[in-house]
């Protein structure tokens, strides 16, 4: 017997009670009136020793030496790192081309795959990594506010990237989604996975970013995949997409 | 340039300014603590490994706006923390995903650190015990050392209910680490409930 099934307010003592008083959990009325109890049992302040015992516990574990990450997570990471610098150098270079069409497109696709030769999967892993760690950070995070480029003073907006025709779907839409962690009616998990099996799609997986969107005028998901090295599945899905209803309204691979 | 001098804040304000290197001495210095982090947390290596990368990215995506210039390790560790709890959420979701079996404490250092790594790794098999509606609090209080007021709004929960759930996961662990035993047959040698090592005061069953 531990003595947590037992009464509570005097001897012999509830361990819970006494875990609540000792944690601030019980009102300041009934703390002010147990406290003097328990100081002046000491079979309550044998319990409470305990608790603080297992407090300090909980302390040396983290002052604990721990090993160090593994050779290969730490390389993972450190291509990771890599990549995402990449990626920044690349959005920080001169490109006089605001209004981006099939073509170029194509060509800037060419011109980041060639750049990028770290491999598809540590790409995959970073860009993935990028949109997670960005519903990761709380909005009293410093660098929170890291929505679009950290420091651009230009601004691009001459087209909502947000409302467009499914045609049209392309790279303002990746820039305008990835990294956000808007997914609207696809906010509950298991939802967002049977509408990927509805289309096809790995249940388990993890968007870079996501984004509500007007397509031809109907509401929508625009949920970013990444294929690989600097290739990514737009898609975008109704509200009522889940199982067996695909709800399609636009999908690319840029 | 990335000097091996440069305080943490010059590395975050090299990486801000552009410097490329800036940010991978930065993840050099902390990759290693901050992993311990992530895996106390989370248990699990291949997730703590993921969490931590998406941290490490998010920090540097984050680091123009950076400003405190003495709290970088702080910056960082939270950064970490939200991902490890975001992957957490996740994990919650999926009630299917069983936890792993593997302890985060599994060191590969050997000589004196013996006795360390046992008591980590009894901490954290004890840890292992709790639901995660109490570990989680648990870890971010008593662990990682966030105030109560600091983790009910990470957890997006009421102070309250951190305070209780922590209450409940002491209470529990207070019984698995072997602090709290009979109190009905200790009732009559109350010194004895517990002794004291350093200072402060130790788990029962070490002399048993």
């Amino acid at each position: 017997m531990t003595g947590i099934e037992r009464g509570s307010g005097g001897p012999p003592w509830s361990v819970d009670l006494l875990a609540d008083l000792q944690a601030g959990a019980l009102d300041p009325g009934a703390a002010a009136q147990l406290w003097p109890q328990v100081n002046a049992d000491p079979e309550a302040r044998a319990i409470l020793a305990a608790l603080e015992a297992t407090q300090a516990d909980l302390r040396e574990f983290a002052m604990a030496p721990a090993p160090p990450m593994p050779a290969h997570f730490a390389a993972r990471l450190d291509a990771a790192i890599a990549a995402e610098s990449q990626v920044r150098s690349q959005a920080h270079a001169p490109q006089p081309q605001p209004a981006p069409n099939v073509v170029s497109l194509d060509e800037a696709r060419k011109r980041r795959n060639r750049r990028l030769g770290w491999g598809a999967g540590f790409l995959a892993a970073a860009a993935a990594a990028v949109g997670i760690a960005f519903a990761a950070i709380p909005s009293t995070t410093p660098g929170s506010s890291v929505a679009g480029p950290p420091t651009g003073g230009t601004s691009s907006a001459a087209q909502d990237p947000l409302t467009f025709k499914s045609e049209d779907l392309g790279q303002p839409q990746l820039e305008a989604a990835k990294g956000k962690n808007d997914y609207g009616p696809f906010e509950d998990k298991a939802k967002l996975a049977a509408c990927f099996e509805a289309n096809g799609i790995k249940a388990t997986a993890e968007p870079l970013g996501a984004r509500q969107v007007t397509v031809d005028g109907k509401k929508g998901t625009l949920l970013v995949l990444v294929r690989g090295a600097g290739q990514f599945r737009l898609i975008v899905v109704g509200p009522d997409c889940g199982p067996g209803t695909p709800s399609k309204l636009a999908d690319k691979n840029i | 340039m990335t000097a091996a001098a440069s305080s943490d804040a010059d590395l975050i304000a090299s990486h801000a300014a552009g410097d490329p290197h800036a940010f991978a001495e930065l993840v050099r210095r902390h990759r290693d603590r901050m992993w311990a982090v992530a895996l106390r947390t989370l248990r699990d290596p291949e997730e703590a490994a993921d969490a931590l990368q998406e941290a490490f990215i998010s920090a540097f995506r984050a680091a123009g706006s950076f400003r405190a210039e003495s709290q970088v390790t702080t910056w960082l560790h939270r950064i970490v923390v939200n991902a490890c709890l975001d992957r957490v959420r996740r994990r919650q979701a999926r009630p299917t995903v069983p936890l792993p079996e593997t302890g985060p404490a599994e060191p590969v250092a050997a000589g004196d650190a013996m006795a360390e790594r046992e008591t980590s790794l009894v901490v954290s098999n004890a840890l292992a015990e709790l639901s995660e509606e109490q570990r989680v609090p648990i870890m971010l209080v008593d662990v990682e050392g966030y105030s109560v007021a600091e983790t009910a709004k990470m957890l997006g929960i009421a102070e309250g209910t951190v305070k209780s759930r922590c209450a409940r996961g002491r209470a529990k662990l207070a019984k698995v680490l072997g602090h709290l035993r009979n109190p009905s047959a200790d009732a009559n040698v109350p010194g004895d409930a517990t002794d004291t090592r350093d200072g402060r005061p130790r788990r029962h069953w070490e002399g048993t």
